[in-house]
């Protein structure tokens, strides 16, 4: 350990240069730069005879053991742009004729006691750190780090015991798990920070001994963040306090909050339970409309405040509990905000309006804003709380045309404007956002502004009655425990969100219009639709409830999307359960869409009539109802499944000949999916059939083109093709094209008209059959060869070319109602075996007329004639097939019919 | 005392389902409440198909 003096006044505290370096007071330079070992000074003899000078220090971090400026006689200036310096020992500055502009961070990093802190009211400019495992410092002087952060790593802090120093800070932090110890004795601490001006959410191994301390936080917005230690008096001094916080669950001497000296209201956030065991106090503000607001930080979870005594004025509570000594709490004008307990609220009131031209809703003028009687006297102690009626009256007050500025976050109860007709009157929120407790209740001649949320934060159920009267604010609905109902339709500006965080938004069968609907969360809430619908009239992210959890939806579940633009639009569902499931319809617009675009996403019924947009990307996503797509729109291909799960009734399928290029999937037990139009699969998609019934209605469904197996795949389930008439087309060629798989509790229905599946692949194809009975013709439409697999019986089997083959699973037994296959001269059909074996064709009735067939291994039996035609090829090893034509209708039935 | 007129129209745009609110003894004539309701469905049509207006940000000074 040596010592250095700076000599020659100014010049450069670097890494190298020893020239202002001695190692005696006004000694010759050349000593060594110092180490953290060695002591620095700066005294009379560090300048040339009194001039001011300055250190500028370089290399960051500048080191030393103790730092002394004493005893200077010109002003030292220690500067150093973001140059940080590190002290092992102590530090004094001089009081006078010293400044320390380094912006960098000053750290103590002593690990051993007894250090001495003492800057005499010199501000640090930087950061000041304490961080040296067992080091322990000890205030000389108040500490003055006014605009800085002052952290505590390691080692011990202390305001000194005897001195009970201030400190001055813009944050005081320790959040680490090191172990350290801060003892504030008797001291002040003030801290000017916004957010977390007192930062210590993690005190994990933190000793902190209050003693009788008092730590302030100046400003309007700052974080307590406690860290569950104790405290003694801490206060939120500013007079314009706007939204502070406290975390953790800290225990205090006394909690102080100042009242405001400006109209408005303050909201003191409180996320944990707290124990006060002197008094917690919230004092009043200028007038009753310059208030404070004590709520917890989730609205619905309470937060219990044990406290020996309060004292509150002008205080609004939401989810707010009283315990200890001071409950039931009691105090002057305080609000109910809902989920309070053991607070004494006055009975809720109805006050009027009594200003006569436009105003704010809360002021400090003589005598307020408000009257306990309609048109009677002013009196200020009538400001409107949460449990009470602000009504305005029909006339004067105030007069036709005023406009009226709810002019801060108030909490309101209900506001009734209902007798407000021929008189007209605005009401404006400004950029405000008031919550309300009660009711909302335009009258005609209202007229509302404003930009930023209404919230409806009561608990019961509340109103809103529009009167035609469009809010230009978004909507909040945060109501756990009860419900926003509407009384006729509520209309939103087009760019305005509404939002249900909580509670039940019950629509009472009326029509909601807003520019965006979000319900995007996990609390428990409902939209009840009745019967009515709700309109979202904007662009962006139209609706979300990607989040579905707690979410439930009664009634005609119904979403309009009606922007007639061509701005995106997302339509995020979320992955609604078949009885929560909504319907979509987009009925305009040539914009870009993103819906059903994240698995798992469901819909009800979804209708794109009047939509000419595109249509992105679809995911593995669930419809339950109706699908129908519009002729003017696109869709894009996608390799993801689109499940139609209806579970009832009957689900429509419009397609207005677009392809639906994603694998489709039908899967809902006693549902039954209806196409209203040709359906066309794309060429690579995958067709499933797991539960319910697939009536094809007449139509024709055709699936697939490229020769990939499982174009339409029968899953386990209960399942039923109706054909209605229908067509099923298997386009493609494979070893299973049609894949019966799974027979079990497979049917099928005719249904009116002849029902086909078309195996139009024109290379092999296979049609496995499971052994299943098809009550519709099996129809070989392409040139490859068709192999059919299992003991099948069909309505019908014929051929639409030739020439082809048609192979039979040797061993298998085809039982057909009609069997019409026949080539033409030239162009045979092929009846065979797959396999070196004989299969057997069966008939009951009746008489088979072919020709043109070339036929081997094939038994043909049941009781029918099969007549393989005069022009027809024996392959060899066949059974019961005669290779002529069928014999004339016998004399006896030629009468017969020539009698009819 | 008032009473409350529920109504709806049907529409390319959905159904449209809302309420007047009038006075008991109020002195409108039945072509003037439908007037009314018409009034109030074609401002509703008018709002859901008017192109979204872009807010205008708010300069920081």
């Amino acid at each position: 350990m040596a010592d250095r003096y700076w000599i020659l006044g100014t010049g450069t505290w670097d890494s190298t240069s020893t020239t202002n370096w001695s190692a005696s007071s006004g000694g010759a330079g050349g000593a060594s730069v110092p180490t953290a070992s060695d002591n620095v000074f700066f005294d009379a003899n560090s300048n040339v005879l009194a001039t001011a000078f300055t250190v500028t220090m370089a290399n960051s971090p500048r080191v030393c053991n103790d730092f002394t400026a004493s005893g200077l006689d010109g002003t030292m200036t220690l500067a150093g742009s973001a140059i940080g310096l590190t002290v092992s020992g102590s530090l004094t500055f001089q009081a006078t004729n010293f400044s320390a502009t380094y912006g960098g961070t000053t750290t103590f990093n002593a690990t051993t006691t007894g250090k001495t802190i003492t800057n005499n009211g010199v501000a640090f400019a930087g950061r000041v750190t304490f961080n040296g495992v067992g080091g322990a410092w000890t205030l000389g002087s108040a500490l003055n780090a006014t605009s800085q952060i002052i952290t505590v790593t390691n080692g011990t802090f202390d305001t000194s015991s005897s001195g009970n120093y201030s400190v001055t800070a813009f944050q005081f932090s320790s959040s680490n798990s090191n172990v350290r110890t801060i003892n504030l004795n008797a001291s002040t601490v003030t801290l000017s920070g916004s957010g977390s001006a007192w930062e210590m959410p993690t005190s994990t191994n933190a000793t902190l001994n209050a003693g009788t301390s008092t730590i302030n936080l100046s400003n309007a917005s700052a974080t307590f963040a406690g860290g569950e230690l104790s405290y003694y008096n801490v206060a939120f001094t500013s007079t314009a306090l706007a939204s502070p916080s406290i975390t953790g669950a800290n225990t205090f001497n006394n909690l102080s909050i100042t009242g405001r000296t400006t109209v408005g209201i303050g909201l003191l956030s409180i996320s944990a339970n707290q124990t006060i065991n002197g008094t917690l106090t919230v004092s009043a503000g200028t007038a009753s409309a310059f208030r404070i607001f004590i709520a917890s930080n989730t609205l619905g979870t309470t937060r219990t405040l044990t406290c020996a005594a309060v004292s509150f004025t002008d205080t609004d509570f939401r989810d707010i509990t009283i315990a200890g000594a001071a409950s039931p709490a009691s105090g002057t004008r305080l609000g109910d905000c809902k989920g309070n307990s053991n607070i004494t609220f006055g009975a809720a009131k109805t006050v009027y309006f009594r200003r006569t031209g436009t105003g704010d809703w809360g002021n400090s003028l003589t005598g307020g804003t408000w009257s306990a009687t309609s048109g009677g006297a002013l009196d200020a102690t009538q400001f409107p709380l949460a449990q009470d009626t602000a009504v305005f009256p029909a006339a004067t007050y105030p007069a036709s045309g005023s406009t009226i500025t709810i002019n801060a976050n108030y909490n309101i109860g209900t506001i009734d404007m209902s007798l407000r007709t021929s008189n007209t009157m605005t009401l404006a929120t400004g950029t405000t956002a008031p919550s309300i407790y009660g009711n909302w209740i335009n009258g005609t001649g209202i007229t509302i502004s404003g930009t930023n949320a209404l919230t409806f934060a009561g608990r019961t159920t509340q109103q809103i009655t529009s009167s035609a009267k469009t809010f230009t604010q978004a909507i909040s609905i945060n109501n756990p425990s009860g419900s926003v109902t509407l009384q006729d339709a509520l209309t939103t500006g087009t760019t305005k969100t509404t939002t249900l965080t909580s509670g039940t938004l019950d629509l009472q069968s009326y029509t909601l219009s807003t520019g965006l609907f979000d319900s995007n969360n996990s609390n428990t809430r409902t939209i009840a639709f009745g019967t009515g619908q709700i309109s979202c009239t904007g662009t962006g992210t139209a609706w979300t409830t990607s989040t579905v959890t707690g979410l439930t939806t009664t009634g005609t579940q119904v979403v309009n999307v009606t922007s007639t633009g061509s701005t995106a639009i997302t339509v995020s569902t979320g992955a609604l359960s078949e009885a929560n499931s909504i319907s979509y319809n987009f009925t305009g617009g040539t914009y870009a869409l993103t819906f059903l675009g994240s698995s798992g996403h469901s819909a009800r019924n979804v209708d794109f009539t009047g939509y000419a947009g595109t249509l992105g990307a679809t995911s593995s996503v669930f419809i339950y109802g109706n699908f129908k797509v519009s002729s003017g729109m696109t869709l894009t291909a996608s390799g993801s499944t689109m499940t139609f799960g209806a579970t009832s009734g009957t689900q429509q399928i419009t397609t207005n000949t677009k392809t639906l290029d994603f694998p489709i999937t039908f899967n809902g037990v006693g549902g039954t999916f209806q196409l209203q139009d040709a359906l066309t699969a794309g060429t690579a998609r995958g067709i499933n059939l797991t539960n319910g019934t697939l009536d094809l209605f007449g139509q024709t469904f055709t699936i697939g083109g490229a020769n990939t197996n499982d174009r339409f795949t029968i899953n386990a389930g209960t399942k039923n093709i109706t054909f209605n008439g229908g067509t099923l087309v298997i386009a493609n060629s494979s070893t299973i094209a049609f894949n019966n798989s799974n027979p079990t509790n497979f049917t099928t229905t005719a249904g009116t008209g002849t029902g086909t599946i078309s195996m139009t692949g024109a290379t092999a194809k296979s049609f496995q059959g499971g052994g299943s009975t098809f009550n519709c013709t099996l129809n070989q439409g392409g040139a490859g060869a068709l192999t059919i697999t299992g003991s099948n019986t069909f309505s019908n089997i014929t051929n639409t070319v030739q020439p082809a083959s048609i192979l039979f699973t040797a061993g298998t037994t085809s039982t057909f109602s009609n069997f019409s296959l026949s080539g033409t001269s030239g162009n045979l059909i092929t009846i065979g075996s797959v396999t070196a074996a004989s299969h057997t064709l069966s008939k009951a009735s009746g008489t088979v007329s072919s020709d043109f067939l070339s036929i081997s291994r094939s038994t043909a039996t049941g009781g029918a004639g099969w007549y393989a035609g005069a022009n027809s090829t024996d392959g060899g090893n066949n059974t019961g097939w005669i290779f002529t034509a069928p014999p004339a209708p016998s004399a006896g039935n030629a009468n017969f019919l020539m009698f009819f | 005392m008032t009473m409350k007129i529920d109504f709806s129209f049907s529409s390319q745009y959905g159904t449209f389902s809302d309420a007047l609110h009038l006075e008991d003894d109020h002195a409108f004539t039945d072509a003037e409440i439908e007037a009314m309701k018409q009034q109030r469905f074609d401002n509703w049509v008018a709002v859901i198909t008017a192109p979204p207006v872009e807010e205008t940000p708010i300069e920081e000074v």
